[in-house]
Parts: C-alpha cells; sequence; structure tokens
C-alpha cells in the first residue's frame, strides 16, 4: 500500500496552527513514519511548481489553515483542490474565517487608507515596475472568506489553533490509515458547558463584567459572575482551557452543529440571562441598564465567526433622509 | 515595460514564518542584474482593532503571529498596564517573566533546529526533501532529535502552564495575570527550566561542532559582502544588558558608538517608514539619518533588530552562562558589533541558552507563589508596551477612550525593522552564488539561506501601522522613476 | 430576490404572536383598516420565539425592515415570553449599529388582540419609516462589496 501523501497549507494565517501539528510532540515521528509530507511551506523546501507538477489526486490529504484573502489565496485552495484526495479546514481562519474575518468590518479602500495613507498611487498594487522590471502581487479580495466558500471541504477540525488533543486523534486516525466519514469534524458535538469544570447555578446576569474589571471567583460559572463567556454557543473538545485560565471562552472552536449563527445564539443567551431577578414591567430600566454595560458586540459575539454569520460584515446605509 | 533576460522566482519562500517571494533578474552573463523580496500578505489588524475592548488586544493581537504570540500577547498587556497606569504586582510580572523567556527558549529553538537550522545541520546542497526537521533528525540520530522534541515542548508547556494555552495564551490582563501556578506547576517548571539550560549549551556545542566546523558557513560569515554594516537596535536593561520582557531601546550606529537610548514611547519619533508599490510590507528606517536605498553604512537608516543587533546593541548579555559564550562568539569575530549576518545563527542560540538561564532563575523566585495577581487599575488612557520578540523590537501603542475601547492603534512589529536589510542580504546573497545562468534548486536555497539568517515573520511584518510615524510614499510612473514624492 | 426596478417598496417582515399581536392584525382586518400592503406577517405562538438568528436571517433574506409585534407587559400568554424578546431586539439594535445598518430597521411593538386600530397606525408609520430609510443595504452589498464607509 505505501505511506501516505499528506499536505499542510496556510493561507491568510498566522502560521499557529502549523505550530499546533508540533504539539502532539513525538507523536510527529509516528506521523513521518506513516506518511510522506508533499507541501508544508512552513517546514519543506517543496515549492508552488512541485505541487502543480502533481497528478491530480496524488496527495491523500491536505490540512489548510488560514483563510482567503487574497487572489493567491484562492487560486492555491483550487489548485490544492485538485491535488488532493481529502481536504480538511484546519483551524479557525479555514473554518470560519477566523479573528481575520474583522476585516470584514471595512473595505480593502479603508484598510489600505489605514496601512499605507491616503494617496492610493503610493499603495501597493497588483502590477509595478521597479527598475524596469515587472513585479506583481496578488490582489487583496474585497471580502474575507473561509475556504468553504471557495472549495468544497471534507474535514473540518476547528480552534483557534485546534487543541493538543484534537490533533492527535487525527494523526492516530491518519496513521492508522483508518479516517472517519468525510464531513466529520474533529471537535465535540456538544457546547463548552458540558466539559467545562465549574459550577454553574444559572443564576441571572445582573451585572455584565470585562475579565479585567474583577477577579473571578474559579469555581462558578463565568456567565453566572456576568463575564460574557461564549461557552453555550461554542463546540467543546479543547478541553475549557480559557475559563481554567480563569478568561471567558472567546468562541474559537465556532458554533455547535444546530447553530447557524453564532454571535446570534449567545446573544440569545445573554439576553435570557441578563435580569433583577425578577421580571416585570418596573423591572425595564434596570434591564436595560444592565445591557448598556456592554461594550463591542461584534468583537465579543462575532470575535471568530463575523465572515461566516448571516451579515458577514458591514454596509452603507445610502438614504439618510429617515429621522 | 520590462527589461529582463531572464526571470527566476523562488515561490513560495519556506522554512520561516509567512508568505513571501523572491524574484531574481538575471543578466545577459548569467549573473544577477537585480532581485526583490516581496511579501504578498495583509490581513489589516490596524483597521479592524479599532473599535475593540482594549483588554481583548492581547488575545486579538497574538493571532497575528503564532509562532510568536506571547509576544503580540505581552507587548499588549504591558501597552494595557501603561494605558491603566497599573504596573503589575511583583508576582504577576515574575510570572510574565517565566512564560516569556520560556517563550524566547522555544522559539529560538525552533528556528534552528526546524527553519533555518536545517540548511547546516543537514547540509546547504543536501536534496530539497531532507532539509527539514525530519532531515535533521536522520542527521543528527534519534536520541538528539528526541531531546529536540521534548525540550520544545517543554517551553511550550511553561507557556501552557503560565499562560493557560501553549499557542495563543490568555492569562496577560492589564495590571496583572488571571491566573497564578501552583505548587506542582511550579516545581514541573523548576525541572524542565534546567533541563532547557542544558539542551541550550548542548545545542550551542552542536552549533560549534557542525557550522563552525562547515565550510560553507565559514564562508558565508566570513565574506565581506555578505556582512552589513547596519545600526542595530535591542532592548537593554539599567546595566545595559539584554531584556526580553522590559527596559529601554539603545541603537547603536555601525562602529558600536551609541546612537540612542530612549524609552520605549519615544523610540516611534526616531523611525520613518516608506511604502513601495511591488510589496505589502512597509519599509522603515532611522529618520534621521535618512533612507538612502538597500544600501548599509553608518550614511543609511537602515537597522537591523533581533538576535545579532541585540548582541550588538547590549554592553553585556546579563546571565553568566550565555555572558561567556558571548565572549567566544565576540572572540571568534575580532569584537563587536557584529556585521556578519549569518552570525544570527549563533546569536539565537546565545539568547536560547539565555532565556532557559533567566526562566530557571525566575522560577525559583519565592514571590511568585503570593501576593495579588493584579494591581488596581486607573482611568483608560494611553499607554505604550515594548518588548524584544524572537525576531526583534516590538513596540504596541494604543490610546483608549473613556470606556476602554480602542479609538487609536499603532504597532511597529520585529521583523518589519528588518525588512530593508532582508532585502539587501537577498540580493548580496543572489550576486554573490547566481553565475552564468545556475540557478538550479541548490543555488537558489542558498539564496533562500541570507534570509533565514533573519528568522523572519512575515505574517508579523505587514502589520506595522503608520499612527503617527511619518510615512514618505514615492509615487512612480510606469518607467519605475519616481514622479512624486508625499510625505505625511 | 429582490426587485429594485421602479420606486421604492419596502419589504417587511413581520414577527406578530398569536395570542395578542396576530389577533390585534386579524380585528384590524375585519374592520376593513387600510394600512400599506408591504407586510409579510409570520405567526408564532409567542414573541418570545423570536430569536436573534430570525430577525438577522429576514434582513439577510431581503427584508428592508423587520416588525415583531408581542403582548404588553404583563399580559404575555407564557408570562414572560415578551420580557426577554425586548432584551434580544435591544441587542439586536446595537449589534446592527456596529455593522453599519441602521437600527430603526428592527421595531418592537406591543399590540394586544383588541388593539386593531393600533396594528394599523404601527404598520403605516413602519412602513414610512423604512420608505425614508430606503431600502436595505444588505440586497444591494449582496454580489459586491461588504463593508465599510463607500
Amino acid at each position: 500500500m505505501g505511506k501516505a501523501k499528506i499536505g499542510v497549507y496556510w493561507a491568510a494565517s498566522c502560521g499557529g496552527c502549523d505550530c499546533s501539528l508540533l504539539e502532539v510532540n513525538e507523536q510527529i515521528l509516528d506521523v513521518a513514519a506513516a506518511a510522506d509530507i508533499l507541501l508544508w511551506p512552513c517546514a519543506t523546501d517543496v515549492k508552488y511548481a512541485d505541487l502543480e507538477s502533481y497528478k491530480n489526486g496524488e496527495i491523500d490529504i491536505v490540512l489548510f489553515n488560514g483563510a482567503i484573502r487574497t487572489a493567491e489565496n484562492r487560486e492555491i485552495a483550487k489548485l490544492i483542490r485538485t491535488k488532493t484526495k481529502a481536504l480538511v479546514a484546519f483551524g479557525s481562519c479555514a473554518h470560519t474565517g477566523g479573528v481575520i474575518g474583522l476585516a470584514n468590518l471595512a473595505t480593502r479602500d479603508e484598510i489600505f487608507t489605514t496601512v499605507y495613507g491616503e494617496q492610493r498611487d503610493g499603495w501597493p498594487q497588483v502590477s509595478a515596475s521597479q527598475n524596469g522590471y515587472d513585479l506583481h502581487l496578488p490582489e487583496f479580495l474585497e471580502t474575507l472568506t473561509p475556504l468553504a466558500e471557495v472549495v468544497e471541504v471534507d474535514y473540518v477540525v476547528p480552534g483557534c489553533p485546534p487543541p493538543r488533543e484534537i490533533v492527535s486523534q487525527l494523526f492516530s486516525a491518519l496513521v492508522a490509515g483508518e479516517l472517519p466519514p468525510m464531513g466529520t469534524v474533529f471537535a465535540s458535538q456538544k457546547n463548552l458547558c458540558e466539559e467545562c469544570p465549574r459550577e454553574r447555578e444559572q443564576e441571572k446576569i445582573t451585572r455584565i463584567l470585562r475579565p479585567h474589571q474583577q477577579e473571578p471567583d474559579p469555581e462558578k460559572c463565568l456567565l453566572d459572575q456576568g463575564f460574557v463567556c461564549m461557552g453555550p454557543a461554542t463546540r467543546g473538545g479543547c478541553g475549557a482551557v480559557c475559563p481554567a485560565a480563569n478568561m471567558p471562552c472567546t468562541g474559537c472552536a465556532g458554533p455547535t452543529e444546530s447553530i447557524t449563527d453564532q454571535g446570534a445564539a449567545m446573544l440569545n443567551t445573554l439576553a435570557s440571562l441578563v435580569g433583577t431577578g425578577e421580571e416585570g414591567e418596573d423591572q425595564l430600566d434596570a434591564e436595560d441598564a444592565i445591557l448598556a454595560q456592554l461594550d463591542d458586540i461584534i468583537g465579543t459575539f462575532y470575535r471568530f465567526g463575523l465572515a461566516t454569520s448571516l451579515l458577514r460584515g458591514r454596509y452603507h446605509e445610502q438614504n439618510r433622509t429617515a429621522r | 515595460m520590462s527589461k529582463t533576460v531572464r526571470h527566476v522566482s523562488i515561490d513560495p519562500i519556506t522554512r520561516l514564518e509567512g508568505h513571501g517571494r523572491i524574484e531574481l533578474f538575471l543578466d545577459e552573463s548569467g549573473g544577477l542584474a537585480d532581485a526583490f523580496f516581496q511579501i504578498p500578505e495583509l490581513r489589516g489588524f490596524e483597521r479592524f482593532c479599532l473599535g475593540r475592548q482594549g483588554e481583548d488586544m492581547p488575545q486579538i493581537t497574538e493571532r497575528i503571529c503564532g509562532v510568536c504570540p506571547e509576544a503580540h500577547h505581552f507587548a499588549s498587556t504591558k501597552t494595557l498596564d501603561a494605558c491603566y497606569a497599573a504596573p503589575p504586582p511583583p508576582r504577576a510580572k515574575k510570572l510574565r517573566e517565566v512564560l516569556y523567556n520560556a517563550y524566547i527558549f522555544s522559539d529560538h529553538l525552533l528556528h534552528f533546529y526546524y527553519l533555518g537550522g536545517p540548511d547546516f545541520l543537514v547540509g546547504p546542497y543536501a536534496p530539497p526533501q531532507e532539509r527539514n526537521i525530519l532531515g535533521v533528525i536522520g542527521k543528527v540520530g534519534l536520541e538528539l532529535g528526541k531531546e529536540v522534541i521534548k525540550h520544545r515542548g517543554y517551553g511550550q508547556r511553561i507557556i501552557e502552564l503560565v499562560g493557560g494555552r501553549p499557542i495563543h495564551p490568555v492569562s496577560g490582563i492589564p495590571g496583572g495575570q488571571s491566573k497564578g501556578i501552583t505548587e506542582e506547576e511550579r516545581t514541573e517548571i523548576e525541572t524542565m527550566a534546567a533541563s532547557a539550560v542544558e539542551f541550550a549549551q548542548a545545542t550551542l556545542d552542536v552549533f560549534k561542532g557542525k557550522l563552525l566546523e562547515d565550510e560553507t558557513f565559514v564562508r558565508f560569515a566570513s565574506q565581506e559582502s555578505l556582512a552589513l554594516p547596519t545600526y542595530y537596535m535591542g532592548l537593554v536593561d539599567k546595566k545595559g544588558a539584554v531584556d526580553f520582557y522590559d527596559g529601554d531601546v539603545r541603537i547603536v550606529a555601525p562602529d558600536g558608538s551609541e546612537y540612542a537610548q530612549v524609552g520605549a514611547s519615544d523610540v516611534l519619533a526616531l523611525i520613518e517608514e516608506r511604502t513601495e508599490p511591488w510589496t505589502y510590507v512597509k519599509i522603515p528606517y532611522l529618520k534621521d539619518v535618512g533612507w538612502k536605498g538597500f544600501t548599509a553604512g553608518p550614511d543609511s537608516g537602515v537597522y537591523r533588530v533581533g538576535p545579532l543587533a541585540r548582541l550588538n546593541a547590549c554592553k553585556e548579555i546579563g546571565t553568566p552562562l550565555a555572558q561567556t559564550e558571548y565572549e567566544v562568539f565576540l572572540d571568534y569575530f575580532g569584537g563587536g558589533p557584529v556585521h556578519a549576518t549569518f552570525a544570527y545563527h549563533w546569536a539565537r542560540l546565545i539568547e536560547m541558552l539565555s532565556a532557559a538561564e533567566r526562566t530557571a532563575a525566575f522560577i525559583t523566585d519565592p514571590t511568585l507563589m503570593e501576593g495579588p495577581l493584579r494591581a488596581p487599575l486607573g482611568e483608560p488612557g494611553e499607554g505604550v508596551g515594548v518588548i524584544e520578540a524572537a525576531r526583534g523590537t516590538l513596540i504596541h501603542h494604543y490610546g483608549l477612550d473613556d470606556r476602554g475601547l480602542i479609538k487609536s492603534v499603532n504597532l511597529v512589529v520585529a521583523t518589519t525593522h528588518n525588512v530593508a536589510a532582508i532585502s539587501l542580504s537577498i540580493k548580496e546573497m543572489a550576486k554573490a552564488v547566481v553565475k552564468d545562468g545556475n540557478v538550479d534548486q541548490g543555488i537558489l536555497n542558498l539564496v533562500e539561506m541570507s534570509f533565514r539568517n533573519y528568522d523572519p515573520c512575515l505574517a508579523c511584518a505587514t502589520h506595522a501601522l503608520p499612527g503617527q510615524m511619518p510615512l514618505i510614499v514615492d509615487v512612480r510612473g510606469t518607467d519605475g522613476a519616481v514622479r512624486q514624492r508625499i510625505e505625511r | 430576490m429582490s426587485d429594485r426596478t421602479g420606486p421604492f417598496e419596502p419589504k417587511i417582515v413581520a414577527f406578530l404572536c398569536r395570542w395578542c399581536s396576530y389577533a390585534g392584525a386579524d380585528l384590524a382586518g375585519v374592520s376593513r383598516m387600510e394600512y400599506p400592503p408591504n407586510v409579510v406577517p409570520m405567526r408564532v405562538n409567542c414573541s418570545g420565539r423570536v430569536d436573534v438568528e430570525m430577525v438577522l436571517a429576514a434582513i439577510e433574506k431581503g427584508a428592508d425592515g423587520v416588525l415583531i409585534g408581542g403582548c404588553h407587559p404583563g399580559d404575555c400568554h407564557y408570562v414572560s415570553g415578551n420580557y426577554k424578546t425586548r432584551r434580544r431586539v435591544a441587542l439586536i439594535k446595537r449589534a446592527l449599529s456596529e455593522i453599519g445598518i441602521d437600527p430603526r430597521r428592527v421595531h418592537l411593538e406591543w399590540i394586544s388582540a383588541s388593539e386593531g386600530h393600533k396594528f394599523q397606525q404601527t404598520i403605516t408609520q413602519f412602513t414610512q419609516r423604512i420608505r425614508d430609510l430606503g431600502p436595505s443595504p444588505v440586497p444591494a452589498a449582496a454580489g459586491a462589496k461588504v463593508g465599510g464607509n463607500g
């Protein structure tokens, strides 16, 4: 049968997912013994020309991290799709667009103005000439998208980055030649609350706290205490390490199966929990005062999932006649 | 209209963090006419950080880089300490130092064995499929290979225990740390740190045995055209010793004399940036010296950061075992400052040892285990935080509104400072090795080896923000000549 | 999806709770009260059934405005569903503001079963409000740029 052929690629990425593959420590040697690595720009010298020369489907599986931000990301995603039998959206950016999906809050022109100044002629160009030589850059696309919007994806490994235990499971399956059915998501099917060790008492949130405003009780549920924790709307499988470190979950593993829009699901949860202890017409002002303690709805509820949310990014109202 | 005889692309460049491409143009004789280092990536953090909650910035900005997230996490956290006028209590500061030095150890280890080191550990002319960590393990043997993996694991484990997660830690908050460590964890870290010190020394032995005995390395390390007499920047403590976590920014000139020593909030005024239409990264240089093109020397504003620069900018290393190694290093090169770019590999390992020594020292400090983890916060305002990432000086600068939301954000990121020098190094190497039109993969790998010295992080590099820094933009015509200069 | 030729006619989705506001709508109907035809009514058992996702999905699918009708505070058939709705709508409006959609495109009104006239007024005023705001920026942006100040 011969060794399996695997690949790793990064699109608009931070490199953390590539590093997460090393978190399994010695298990990487088992992978190297069982598989040939046909692509991994971070760690090996395979170039795009080599990738192009592979036969269609020659690679058995590619772990693709990073979102589709430039024309090059899109082009290489399509190229990889033809060269591999199985394609994995690995990590939050490939899965839901990731933190960098927040860039959809601005247009390309706004981003370039912030980074390069207002003079458009001085901006990086798709084609430029320097000292008489033609140089090219890939186009920065107007909207950032996750991998599945460009090509068909066979597996998903969520997380920013995917945790060690999950990577280890994936590698074990690879080494044994026993990948689960296509469509499998390598994470818990349940939300984070199921594995979080904190005690939940389903108290009303009478005050919303930001993590630096108060030292949390280490045993009690963070939501109960008033910290906005994305746990109820987020897949588990990571061991709830952030709540264990006294910090609320920020939702990096994306939504559970039954949720379409992770931020919307969590906003529902918060709306249900916020209260004074009683409900009634005389409590409405107090409820409004609690809700007013929330800042930055998008950054809190859509931090990793803006690019795959229902409304995706920022809009501009054209007509301002209404008063 | 292009003038070119032959055009060769190295695409993508490999064994580094991030996306990059090298474009080589050959002349009629088959030698190098010109070379360009292009960074084709940009994600726009500077824009989408606006409006975010300040205390979320350590976790947002660390996603600039998953190889050096700790650098951004703590540059950001320190910036928030300043924004809230809340220096962390000793317990929190020491915890941060334990984590931070373990990160430096881990990141430098990664570079030597996984990224840049394989070129020499396996050999510069080895087949491409062997020029990687697996080839290294094949060459140095499984026993040492397992020690490599184990010790990188130690560095990551320490980060996890103190920071909550091994990649993208969460513990940094304004004025402190979100959690402490238990006595069991402290003991575990102490054992790992002691082993890390020994492993760092063993790695220096590997370096001396393999690289200093390698003809190619020695040739490149002594070749004049590959030595760039640039300015150097690094953080130093009150005694002028290397400090990764805190201190003043010291800049020395190519002759070693002090050019400037300033606090974090004053260093931004010393730097200016320019854009080029053929790369997404901006190019900083020392403003008062000026931009003279891609060239090095006392009259050129090009400067360098990172291990070699820190060793040039400091007066001493600050830890005993590393200090001994530093003296051997200086002796080899005939005194400092050391301009040989290939010396970065050696400097990095001296720092790896020093970082391990620091971790081992901090972890036995009794103030680590008692006392408050958080300082009381003042009203949100403006602040600057500076830290030495593995790859160089990293500065975050935020303005918070009265609700603690980001209204302004300024990032000057390690590898960005090195972009001009990297471009120069690539061109010098290409000039030296591209002859008679021979551009086989071995020759092209030699060209790549010139940038690997710097351990570049290109996802980081494309995130410097102009903010109040002056920005020079040359508007060019289609022939490449400058038509107009715009300054902001 | 949306036909934008000719003068702008708002498309409004109204989630109406069965016990109060939908009954109020029925009353307006049998009383032959006139009101603009721009509303697509969706009956739900309780306004509390309307979650954030439903409202955002309506906007994503082309609604220029979303109206939610519930029982007056204290009158909810299921006791407190309407209080939850009220808090959700507050959060929806905040989220919409942050992404550049005018929060006035989502509106919550308490309409009882006997308030046919109030139903008529609400629909008339809300339709005019949406007409003044213009088409939702969302369908206009579909397929083109998403983002920023244009």
